[in-house]
């Protein structure tokens, strides 16, 4: 790496959804490169092992604080534990996400107010909280990295998902703006799509769910996370996809 | 080191992000076999390599839009055992200032295809046999953010806009026909960058900053590397914007 590489050694980073899947592997990804992480999470019992983890690792330090990231007075106190704790908010990974409300696909017309309110709530309104309470912090200190997870399915919709892709398109649009608004102010603002990853989200299908033939590791989530953090400071990645590779033809070499 | 024992070439390679690039991976621990067409540049390229380490780099003088050249290119890969990284930054240059599409001629309007799309295609076709043989490659083209929006239409660059459209679609092809071989395609779409192709023209005003040469070549290469283990499709990279200037009353006040 060449000096250009912005390092995260000594870094306070806050994820939010961080006691599994994408959160939980991009706090140990950032915390092995030296960062300090606020991890939050809505659950307290699966946070802990997280945090635990990062601080059996020996690289950053790792703090867990339980919040719900619909809550406005959470996500204000999360940022005040952050200051408190590391003395400053580098960045924020807002990674709490939901698939779905209930277990079972349904189509939209299936699909009870309460909910798409509850999908909306955790991934849009959540993230939309979770950037709010960090911006005063990094444009006080002029400089500061938001990245927002959407979705593939922030760019096309499915069937049986339309929740949860009406949330993960919100969050592009939402990041887009925010950009414009800060981004000439130091506060570096992404978004980033993961296709298929082999998380705890693909239960909240229940047995209908055919979960995909090639997926994602979380880990794959947390380098990459960690590299759109290390990026020069003159540049950013837009709506980013990251998706499994393909598989590969079986070989066969030709006898001469 | 992420590119050690590997061959990389690089089209462009002696200015702009194709030099930063070919520097790059050179510090990353590739043999750089840099392509461009101004002697003594080359020569300040093949210094800087040499500086970086003692692996056998080459600087050559070659017209990417010659099938001749390029296979003479591929000979020096050839030499020293195949190739691993094909990156095509090669871009013509056309001086004065852009003219309107109803003023711009033939010639120059063909010089652009020859060398930003045809150079491209020559550069990826010498190396696709060694990387078939290998059944492991990246291939990365430098396609272009064209606006801050993504790739849309720019007044005055008809032949540059065309040509960085087509890169792309082209590599989305040959990444669909390569990918079960092993081999990774990627268009990389760059917005401003602070280089000399695109000092005052409208290519460069639109996005509120620039990204240095440098900074590119990191995220490039750091795209190459995580490209290894997940699909990265179609990035596009635009600068941060620079924060306003004061208003112009601001420095009256000053004098």
């Amino acid at each position: 790496m060449t000096d250009l590489t912005e390092s995260l050694e000594g870094r306070a980073i806050i994820i939010t959804g961080a006691a599994g899947g994408i959160g939980a592997a991009a706090a140990k990804a950032v915390a092995a490169k030296g960062a300090n992480v606020l991890v939050v999470d809505l659950f307290a019992d699966r946070l802990a092992p997280v945090a635990e983890a990062v601080n059996a690792a020996g690289g950053g330090r790792a703090v867990a604080f339980a919040a719900d990231c619909t809550s406005e007075d959470d996500m204000a106190k999360m940022a005040e534990t952050c200051l408190a704790e590391f003395g400053a908010i580098d960045a924020l990974v807002a990674a709490a996400g939901i698939l779905r409300a209930s277990e079972g696909l349904k189509t939209l017309a299936q699909m009870p107010y309460e909910e798409f309110r509850k999908v909306v709530d955790v991934n849009l309104t959540g993230t939309f909280l979770a950037n709010r309470a960090v911006l005063p912090a990094m444009l006080s200190a002029k400089r500061g990295d938001i990245i927002n997870i959407s979705s593939v399915s922030g760019k096309h919709g499915r069937a049986f998902d339309s929740a949860y892709s009406a949330s993960k398109f919100g969050v592009i649009g939402l990041t887009e703006s925010l950009a414009e608004e800060v981004q000439r102010d130091g506060v570096r603002v992404q978004s980033l799509l993961p296709d298929a990853v082999d998380t705890g989200i693909w239960a909240q299908s229940g047995t209908a769910a055919l979960k995909p033939r090639a997926m994602l590791t979380p880990e794959h989530l947390g380098l990459f996370i960690t590299y759109m953090l290390e990026l020069p400071r003159d540049a950013f990645v837009v709506n980013q996809v990251v998706a499994p590779i393909p598989q590969r033809k079986k070989r066969v070499k030709a006898k001469a | 080191m992420s590119f050690e024992d590997e061959v990389a070439l690089v089209t462009g390679a002696t200015s702009g992000i194709g030099r930063t690039i070919a520097l790059e991976l050179a510090r990353r621990g590739a043999t750089v076999v840099g392509v461009g067409r101004d002697p003594a540049r080359l020569a300040a390229l093949k210094a800087e390599l040499a500086a970086i380490s003692d692996a056998n780099h080459a600087a050559i003088a070659a017209d990417v839009a010659s099938e001749a050249d390029m296979e003479r290119v591929k000979a020096a890969l050839a030499e020293r055992g195949g190739v691993e990284v094909c990156v095509a930054s090669a871009v013509a240059k056309i001086p004065g200032f852009p003219p309107r599409t109803k003023d711009l001629s033939l010639a120059d309007w063909n010089t652009q295809i020859d060398v930003n799309l045809n150079g491209v295609f020559l550069a990826n076709k010498i190396c696709i046999d060694m990387m078939l043989e290998q059944g492991d490659g990246d291939i990365v083209n430098i396609a272009s953010s064209t606006t801050p929006d993504g790739l849309k239409g720019t007044p005055m660059a008809p032949a540059y806009c065309a040509s960085k459209f087509a890169i792309s679609a082209y590599s989305k092809t040959i990444a669909a026909e390569l990918a079960e071989e092993g081999i990774r395609v990627h268009a990389f779409h760059p917005g401003a960058i602070d280089t000399p192709l695109i000092a005052n023209t409208s290519l460069g005003m639109a996005y509120g900053g620039k990204m240095s040469p440098e900074s590119v070549a990191v995220a490039l290469v750091g795209l190459i590397e995580l490209g290894r283990e997940m699909g990265i499709p179609e990035p596009f990279f635009l600068p941060v914007p620079q924060p306003r200037a004061a208003p112009a009353t601001a420095s009256e006040d000053t004098k």
